[in-house]
């Protein structure tokens, strides 16, 4: 029985990786936002070349950044993480990006070892970089959800609209405590979502956020990942890459809350603004948020632009 | 044995050396103890009853400790502020029990004559503990073994004391319970914390607590099968931890189903010594209820995990009452519903395990009321539907196993063991630590 198991399993694979080959490239399937990072991060360490010359790392907030409208940029901003998990996969590469761009507002949040080591283990590093079919855009089960989430759709949308008589309305995300990521809202990974602003359930999340933003970061924590992001600074100044800052605008009544501005003068400090370069963070009484960091979608769209705009010249 | 012993010992270290010493010490304890016992000591009630308590107390202090230190002291009080320091060993529930296992089992010489069991000599006898309590494959997350099961199990081995198949089968199915899908269900049923689940409709609420109940039984049966499988690679066997739970058609066949090394436990060492149902109709309604708060609280120091037994044991107690009532002909229509019953009271109470705040439970429950008209997460809810399909169908198999035709194609069952293997190597999920190891 081992034996016939073993055979059979061998015989599973290599027809699998086999097809997974003569199939690429196909559309990856994520799964959830974590697996999404995971795609996003291998898709970075295993293209071959340096890729793009621009690549931005940062949080959730900056995944809301679109870059099919800017040229020559990679986001490798990871929903639930933050710049120090993608400071590590560019580290990891040997080929450098020429301009790096580091956001600011989740600074206080470290490196996850778990993700970032199970990315780069040596064995399982080198399998997924000569087998595709072992990373994790290709799993199989994740490829056959979708057609079971297109039933589950289908089946569900039959089913409501025979019992209720209007549409339900749209809601926001499930929000964000300090440093988490909100839900889809059809997808388990990160989308673009309707808000409205007075919904009661909004004004909750903000108050969250406000109590969240009321304190001061914790020095001790801030100037320890401060130091931190100086060691990757170096590094990448060392070897003739431009690190450049930005933050994210965020709801206006958190972005002059104690724990954004400790963050910004920390920054200021480690990265005095003479020697460093800045891209400021634009007017936040402008920018609408699902929850009152994550910008909404056309809120989303006009800060690329006006990111796009700053970055022109680079 | 010695290098088991040795390699058990490393195994158990390697994460906080330091507790190691409190490894050594509970087998130091047990060894001097039931040897004691053993011996015939005069004193040997005295002296069994004063080891129980001292494991007991051991468990208590470092595992309650900071309970105590939140409900009686405040953060600023130097006592409550050491008592929240406190490390929690791993394992610590487990090899405790353990401990008392032993003692009284020796004390007690029901299953096993100690001139059988117990070498004469304090040495072999001192090793032979120290293996029952430090063995790796079940030394941080059980199964809870008791000492008249493995004790006579000790002895050298040979390959031929080893069940390949079993063993094999045992470790593939345990891994990818584990790997495949524990692992993946915790990625979807992440979203079962606050306040992530305010914004998430009525349906797909149900389906996330469906999907926690189908990853908490993988990841604990996954785990008890690898460290069976393991254990059966050196020669040991290890009884089975989980006999297909949900399926049960009532709450006393649930906990015989369901980690049955800590029911049996709870029951051959705590509710038959409090009488059982032997003192009368009321006196077994505490005994039910003091035995399942005990193995709430066993799941940890909070106040919810009490409560959760709680729940437990006022349904045990509610079935014998409406039982000793209430009589019913027997019908598949009925089993069926009592099973549907079942299942969603456990489904329910899990959710305990999942948001410790007594008030989470409770915006959950209004969620779950209130949200019926939200959009629904269909990706969400496939995926909760695909990775929970193997605990399904695992249940599924048990049902129909006694018919023929489930013979012709279980011949064919090393196709379904490659399959298992292939999605193990492809399919595995991010690493993720085994929920009892929080226990």
């Amino acid at each position: 029985m081992i034996k016939k198991t073993l055979i059979s399993f061998l015989l599973l694979t290599a027809l699998y990786i086999m097809g997974v080959r003569l199939m690429m490239p196909f559309p990856k399937a994520a799964q959830h936002q974590w697996q999404d990072n995971a795609i996003k991060a291998q898709d970075y360490l295993y293209q071959k070349g340096a890729g793009s010359r621009n690549v931005l790392v940062g949080s959730s907030l900056s995944c809301r950044i679109l870059t099919d409208s800017l040229v020559n940029f990679t986001n490798l901003a990871l929903n639930g993480q933050s710049i120090f998990d993608g400071l590590a996969i560019i580290d990891h590469k040997k080929e450098l990006p020429v301009n790096v761009f580091i956001e600011l507002n989740m600074v206080m949040r470290g490196e996850n070892k778990i993700f970032t080591g199970s990315l780069f283990q040596p064995m399982l590093f080198v399998m997924r970089d000569k087998l595709p079919a072992l990373r994790d855009g290709y799993q199989p089960l994740g490829l056959a959800g979708k057609p079971v989430s297109a039933c589950v759709q289908t089946l569900l949308s039959a089913l409501k609209s025979r019992l209720i008589r209007k549409k339900p309305e749209a809601v926001p995300p499930a929000i964000a405590a300090t440093g988490q990521e909100p839900a889809a809202q059809t997808s388990t990974v990160q989308a673009p979502v309707k808000v409205n602003l007075s919904d009661g359930l909004f004004l909750r999340l903000l108050k969250i956020q406000e109590d969240n933003y009321s304190k001061a970061a914790d020095s001790a924590s801030l100037y320890r990942n401060l130091n931190e992001l100086a060691r990757y600074v170096d590094g990448l100044r060392s070897k003739n890459v431009n690190v450049y800052f930005f933050e994210m605008p965020i709801d206006a009544h958190l972005s002059d809350l104690p724990l954004a501005r400790s963050i910004r003068d920390g920054f200021h400090r480690i990265f005095p603004p003479g020697k460093y370069v800045y891209i400021p963070q634009p007017d936040c009484t402008g920018y609408e948020t699902s929850d009152g960091l994550h910008l909404r979608d056309p809120d989303a769209i006009r800060y690329t632009s006006y990111l796009k705009s700053r970055t022109a010249s680079l | 044995m010695v290098l088991l012993i040795v390699s058990s010992l490393v195994f158990y270290a390697y994460d906080s050396p330091a507790l190691l010493l409190l490894l050594l010490f509970s087998a130091c304890l047990n060894t001097v103890v039931s040897y004691a016992v053993a011996r015939g000591s005069i004193y040997r009630k005295i002296i069994a009853t004063a080891g129980v308590a001292i494991n007991l107390l051991t468990l208590i202090f470092f595992k309650y400790s900071p309970l105590f230190a939140h409900s009686f002291f405040n953060s600023n009080d130097p006592i409550g502020h050491f008592l929240v320091t406190i490390p929690l060993p791993i394992g610590i529930s487990f090899f405790t029990f353990e401990g008392i296992s032993l003692l009284v089992d020796v004390y007690k010489e029901k299953s096993f004559k100690n001139t059988d069991v117990i070498p004469a000599s304090f040495a072999a006898h001192a090793r032979n503990t120290l293996f029952f309590i430090s063995f790796f494959p079940h030394l941080i997350a059980g199964p809870i073994l008791k000492a008249h099961d493995f004790l006579p199990q000790i002895g050298s081995k040979t390959i031929r004391d080893i069940n390949w198949e079993r063993c094999f089968k045992n470790l593939l199915t345990g891994y990818f319970l584990k790997m495949v899908v524990a692992d993946n269900l915790k990625d979807f049923t992440y979203w079962i914390s606050f306040p992530y689940f305010q914004s998430m409709s009525t349906i797909t609420l149900v389906v996330m607590l469906f999907g926690y109940s189908c990853q908490i039984f993988a990841d604990f049966a996954g785990y008890s099968l690898i460290a069976i499988g393991l254990a059966g690679l050196f020669g040991y066997r290890f009884n089975d931890n989980f006999n297909f739970p949900y399926i049960a058609t009532s709450f006393k066949e649930f906990w015989k189903r369901w980690h049955i090394s800590l029911s049996s436990f709870l029951m051959e060492y705590l509710y038959f010594p409090l009488g059982g149902n032997r003192k009368g109709k009321v006196r077994t309604y505490v005994n039910l209820m003091v035995t399942m708060v005990l193995g709430g609280l066993w799941h940890g120091a909070a106040i919810s995990y009490a409560v959760w037994g709680g729940f437990h044991g006022l349904a045990l107690a509610s079935e014998r009452f409406l039982t000793d009532r209430v009589k019913s002909r027997p019908s598949r229509l009925l089993a069926f519903l009592k099973g549907l019953m079942v299942f969603c009271f456990v489904t329910l109470a899990w959710l305990l395990f999942k948001l410790p705040r007594f008030s989470d439970v409770i915006q959950y429950m209004v969620s779950l009321k209130r949200n019926f008209f939200i959009g629904d997460r269909y990706d969400l809810i496939a995926y909760i539907l695909l990775y929970s399909s193997p605990v399904v169908l695992y249940h599924l198999l048990y049902l129909v196993k006694e018919r023929t035709s489930f013979y012709r194609v279980w011949k064919l069952d090393y196709m379904l063991y490659a399959l298992m293997f292939f999605l193990i190597l492809t399919n595995s999920g991010s690493t993720g630590s085994f929920i009892y190891f929080q226990f």
